[in-house]
Formats: structure tokens, C-alpha cells, sequence
């Protein structure tokens, strides 16, 4: 029986299966997932809003697949299409290198034309902005990671309703839907934040 | 959560490297957006003092010609051009930031990763609200800089003080420091809408519906300040450190100081 359940389900992704996955979202209403410890086989017709698929067992990277709002079926065998081919063509080597000769040239044209010594502004307006930028940067990761706060303290403000937490792929805020260990849906639903604006201090 | 936890948290969850992440484009992205910016509100500005004056003389409105208009109207143009050229490595940034694991290996795999799953536009999503934080911020800081260091400068030369090392030190840096407040109150609106749409996902939302929510919630107007007090210790160090620096640079480019 456990075996037949984790055969159904089995997820493909560019043809290729796997057994145990992360279904996470950052949006939308998740709620039916509050049904912790929900035997799938007991309502199967049940349908999931998601967003993201994370594959924990890539070699180097995690496989990462959106598609927004598409409801998934708790049990049976998915198959997703792939929704594009990550390596680097011809083409997108010729298109990056355009973009870079572009981008040179316009400034090159515009300091060209801003007459004589007016490379000193550019040179030093470019340089004052890199480095003062580049030494705050742990303080703008910490910012961004915590901004998501923010965002939901306002929904909640405007629509009286507490969002699912902001989720990163391994940490312990994840929704495990799926797993091999427990051979069954083992959700959590975690309101992870308080999502109050008046404490948000990013 | 508090930022000192949050930072705990990164530390402990992802090691110390993990909160610098994006570097890569915020130097890449900062360069291109300072040069623009400087570069551009510098070169305007005897353009711009010129077409003023010859407008003023032509309809006859005096308060045309004056250099406050001329500067603000260089750093709009300013600010403008720095959003376009900003906005690709700010979202590139966002979301290497934000899903660490979208592009692990960096900035070229998250550049081409964006631009293959959600297109080239894609990259410029966000250029409305970075408009609206950048052009506020730009004209504020040129401008207040400009004439904070012209006025203080006056003021010592007038005073006897003289033009030395000291005061070319620490007129710049205390007019940045204040300068640094009225930027960072002037783009905290923009600034606000620019973390919403970066951080919202799920349905298509436009700048203009974060603003009605804002303004909607029981805070009113005031729900744009919400965190000005902690951003303005954090754009405090940016922008006085850019201004000091700018105004460093430049003298060291054999340019002339800011205000002078």
C-alpha cells in the first residue's frame, strides 16, 4: 500500500521521475493545507494550488519549476512540461555579448559627446555608487530576505487574512507535502510570521 | 523577527557568505547607475541653465531662469536614465537575494535564467516603482548636495574660514549627512512601492494597486514611512559614504569640489 502510494505519487519533470519533492508557495490561499497528517487516499479528487517545485536530490542545483496557480492533484502521476532548456546556445552567447558591446558603447558615445572632462563625472559618480552600495550589501540581503514581511503585514491589513509564510526551499518554514520517510502527506502549515507592520524593522 | 535575529538566522541557516549575496550585480548595477546619474545631472546642468535663460527671455517669465529649476529638471532626466539602467540589475539582484537557490552559481546563470523563463522584459518589471523611488531620491541628492556644499562654502569664505583641506573635508561630509536624510524621506514612498512589487508574487498586481492598498490600510499616507526610521540609518552610511566619495574622486580626477 505505501509502496502503490508513493508510486502515484511520483512526480516527472523533463521525463525524469522523482520520489521525493518540496511544493512551496509564496502566495496565494494555501489553506487547504491545514489538514495535518491527511491520508491522500482519502479524498484524492482533492485539488492544490502551488507554485514551485523544489528537487532536493539534483546534483549541483536545486530544479526549480513555477507554474502559478495550476492546480495540482494530490495523488496520481504529474507530469510537468519543462518550461525551458537551461544552457547556453550560440545565441545567447551572441545575445549577451551584444548587450555588453551595447551597453559600452552607449556610455562611450554619451561621455563622447558630454565634451571634454566629462569622463570625471561619470568615472567618479560610477565608482562612489558601486562602493557605497557593495559595503551595505549584508544589510540589504537581511532587507530583502525579511521584506516579505512587510508585503504580507499589508495584505493582512488590507484583506483581514494572514498569508502563508514567505518560503525558502530547505528551511524549516518549508511545506513538506511529499516525502519517502513518511511515505504519505505530512503537511504543515505554518502562519510563520508575525505579520504585523509596526515590528518589521528591515 | 528583528534584524539582528534575521541576521542570526542567514548566518546560521546559510554561512556568513550568504549575506553578500548579489554583490555581483549591485556593483555591476551601481556602476552603470552612478555614472549615469552623476554623469548626466553634471553635463545637463549649463545645457539646462542656458535653454532656461533663453526660455525666460522668450515668454517673458522671469522665474524661469533659476538654477534650482535647472538642477531639478537635470536630475528628473538623471534619475530617469539611472532607473533604465539600474532596473535589470536590481531585479537580478532581488531574486538572487531572495531564492538563493534560483541561481547558485550567480549572476550570469540568474541573468540567463531570468531572461530565458520570463523573457527580456522581464528584466525591467520593475522599472515604474524604481522610477518613482530613483527620481525623488536623485533630484533630492544632486540638488540638496549641490546647494548645501555651495551655500557652506560661501558661508566659510565669507567668514574668514578660507578654502583649506579641513573645510574641503568636512563640508562635503556634513552637507552629505543631511543631504542623506532629505533623500532618504523623499524616496521612502517610491522605495516602499519598490519592495512590494519586488517581493509580491502570485497575481499580477500593478504599482498603483500597492499604492491604494497603502493608502486603504489603517495607516493612510503615513503606511508609505512604515521602516523610515531603520532605512534612514541604512541610506545614512550609502549616501553620505557616495557623496564624500563622489565629491572625493572627482577632485582626485582633477575635477573641481562640489559647490565651488
Amino acid at each position: 500500500m505505501s509502496r502503490q502510494r508513493q508510486q502515484n505519487q511520483q512526480l516527472f519533470i523533463h521525463g525524469r521521475p522523482f520520489s521525493k519533492f518540496y511544493v512551496a508557495s509564496t502566495s496565494g490561499p494555501l489553506v487547504n493545507f491545514g489538514d495535518n497528517n491527511k491520508n491522500p487516499a482519502e479524498d484524492e479528487s482533492e485539488e492544490y494550488l502551488w507554485e514551485c517545485i523544489i528537487d532536493p536530490n539534483s546534483d549541483d542545483e536545486c530544479a526549480y519549476y513555477r507554474q502559478s496557480y495550476t492546480p495540482l492533484k494530490k495523488t496520481g502521476t504529474w507530469s510537468l512540461r519543462p518550461e525551458e532548456v537551461d544552457h547556453v546556445t550560440l545565441k545567447d552567447k551572441a545575445a549577451m555579448a551584444a548587450a555588453a558591446v551595447t551597453g559600452i558603447a552607449s556610455f562611450a558615445v554619451l561621455i563622447f559627446f558630454s565634451g571634454p572632462g566629462a569622463w570625471r563625472f561619470f568615472l567618479a559618480g560610477g565608482l562612489c555608487a558601486a562602493a557605497s552600495h557593495a559595503i551595505p550589501t549584508p544589510i540589504d540581503v537581511v532587507k530583502v530576505r525579511e521584506g516579505p514581511l512587510l508585503s504580507q503585514s499589508f495584505y493582512k491589513i488590507k484583506h483581514g487574512w494572514v498569508l502563508i509564510s514567505y518560503m525558502y526551499p530547505f528551511d524549516d518554514h518549508s511545506d513538506v507535502v511529499a516525502d519517502e520517510e513518511t511515505s504519505g502527506f505530512r503537511v504543515t502549515v505554518d502562519v510563520l510570521y508575525p505579520c504585523n507592520s509596526e515590528n518589521y524593522q528591515g | 523577527m528583528s534584524f539582528i535575529l534575521a541576521t542570526r538566522k542567514i548566518i546560521k541557516d546559510e554561512g556568513a557568505g550568504a549575506l553578500w549575496a548579489g554583490l555581483g550585480p549591485t556593483i555591476c548595477g551601481y556602476l552603470l547607475e552612478g555614472a549615469m546619474k552623476f554623469g548626466v545631472y553634471e553635463v545637463l546642468k549649463p545645457t539646462a541653465l542656458t535653454l532656461l535663460q533663453s526660455l525666460s527671455a522668450a515668454t517673458s517669465l522671469p522665474f524661469l531662469k533659476n538654477q534650482v529649476i535647472a538642477f531639478v529638471i537635470c536630475g528628473i532626466v538623471a534619475g530617469t536614465a539611472a532607473s533604465f539602467v539600474l532596473a535589470p540589475m536590481e531585479a537580478l539582484r532581488i531574486r538572487l537575494v531572495s531564492e538563493p537557490s534560483f541561481a547558485p552559481k550567480g549572476m550570469i546563470q540568474g541573468a540567463r535564467r531570468m531572461v530565458k523563463r520570463e523573457g527580456v522584459l522581464s528584466l525591467w518589471r520593475g522599472i515604474k516603482p524604481q522610477i518613482y523611488k530613483q527620481v525623488p531620491y536623485t533630484v533630492t541628492k544632486n540638488v540638496s548636495f549641490d546647494y548645501l556644499t555651495r551655500m557652506a562654502y560661501s558661508v566659510a569664505i565669507a567668514g574668514g574660514v578660507g578654502v583649506n583641506a579641513g573645510t574641503k573635508t568636512t563640508i562635503p561630509l556634513l552637507a552629505a549627512a543631511v543631504t542623506s536624510i532629505l533623500a532618504c524621506i523623499s524616496s521612502q514612498p517610491g522605495d516602499m512601492l519598490l519592495s512590494l512589487v519586488s517581493a509580491h508574487q502570485g497575481e499580477v498586481r500593478s504599482t498603483h494597486d500597492f499604492a491604494k492598498d497603502i493608502l486603504k490600510s489603517d495607516k493612510g499616507i503615513r503606511g508609505f514611512f512604515v521602516g523610515l526610521n531603520c532605512r534612514m540609518y541604512h541610506m545614512g552610511i550609502t549616501v553620505t559614504l557616495q557623496l564624500v566619495l563622489y565629491d572625493f574622486l572627482k577632485r582626485l580626477c582633477g575635477g573641481v569640489a562640489t559647490g565651488m
